[in-house]
């Protein structure tokens, strides 16, 4: 299961926002469409940073809500950690547990492939069951072999 | 592997606010805390409703400047899906993936007795997952 599947599951589409645009326009982007957090480009259309709905809360904590007229990049997360389509989501979920972090841009090359979220990874593995089938289990059967057990 | 061992692992420091405070105050303690939501508690310790980051987010427009000063009883969801302490993790997992939220309140009795996310369900079905691999791991072997 790869990131490639998830993004062929949960369509093409990405929502974006330049780094420019005030953070009110932000806010009804993610309203809308009930996003948890929106890419931010820069005006050569690559990915510049995030804007989770953590950003926002903590942002209005530290600003109130004159930060609304700001612009995305005052309280974007920049430069944020990305993955690619062959991405392991098993490997990806520790990524994003290990760093608290929600969503990952798809990127290759500086082109932006979609966004996935700890919702779309953690419900791809319950759909295919891969929690009860382990890559670490596997591994050990592989090692197991190699470490001098029985052709059998 | 279940709630009340997660609730364990975790520590049962639920974070809470009253039902009489006010959104900015929820909102400091959202960010204080680093946390994605806040279980809000009646006067009697029932938890009457959950104010996530979604909510609040999803309300800055409607409120426009009157946000901040509003109750976090006007803006919570009221009457969150609740779980036990006997529930098992892959029933909460797959509950709030196919429900679409991040946190449950446990509750016991009426009483609320913690807070689980998804973040907390999902680190723990990896930790007994690698486990049960090192097990198998460790029988290959002998």
């Amino acid at each position: 299961m790869s990131i490639a599947n998830i993004l062929g599951t949960k369509g093409q589409e990405v929502v974006t926002i330049p780094a420019s645009a005030p953070v009110a326009e932000a806010v009804e982007l993610l309203a809308n469409r009930n996003y948890g957090a929106i890419v931010v480009l820069d005006t050569e259309d690559t990915v510049a940073g995030i804007l989770s709905e953590r950003d926002i809360v903590q942002s209005l904590a530290k600003r109130g809500g004159d930060m609304l007229c700001e612009p995305v990049s005052a309280i974007m997360t920049a430069d944020p950690l990305t993955c690619t389509r062959d991405g392991s989501v098993i490997d990806l979920v520790q990524m994003m547990m290990g760093w608290n972090i929600r969503h990952l841009p798809v990127v290759e090359n500086h082109t932006l492939f979609g966004l996935v979220s700890m919702g779309d990874l953690v419900k791809s593995i319950i759909d295919r069951g891969d929690f009860d089938a382990p890559i670490p289990v596997r591994a050990a059967m592989c090692d197991a072999d190699s470490a001098g057990g029985t052709s059998q | 592997m279940n709630v009340a061992k997660i609730l364990e692992t975790k520590g049962n420091n639920t974070v809470t606010i009253a039902i009489t405070a006010l959104v900015s105050d929820a909102i400091e303690l959202l960010n204080d805390k680093n946390i994605g939501a806040v279980v809000v508690v009646d006067d009697k310790g029932r938890a009457a409703g959950i104010l996530s980051e979604r909510d609040i987010v999803r309300r800055l427009r409607s409120f426009a400047g009157q946000l901040m000063s509003q109750s976090v009883s006007t803006i919570m969801t009221r009457d969150p899906v609740t779980c036990h302490r006997e529930d098992t993790v892959d029933e909460v997992m797959e509950m709030m993936t196919s429900r679409h939220f991040r946190h449950m309140p446990v509750v016991e009795d009426g009483q609320l007795v913690g807070v689980i996310s998804i973040g907390d369900v999902v680190k723990t079905k990896i930790a007994v997952t690698e486990h049960e691999a090192a097990a198998l791991r460790e029988y290959i072997a002998s």
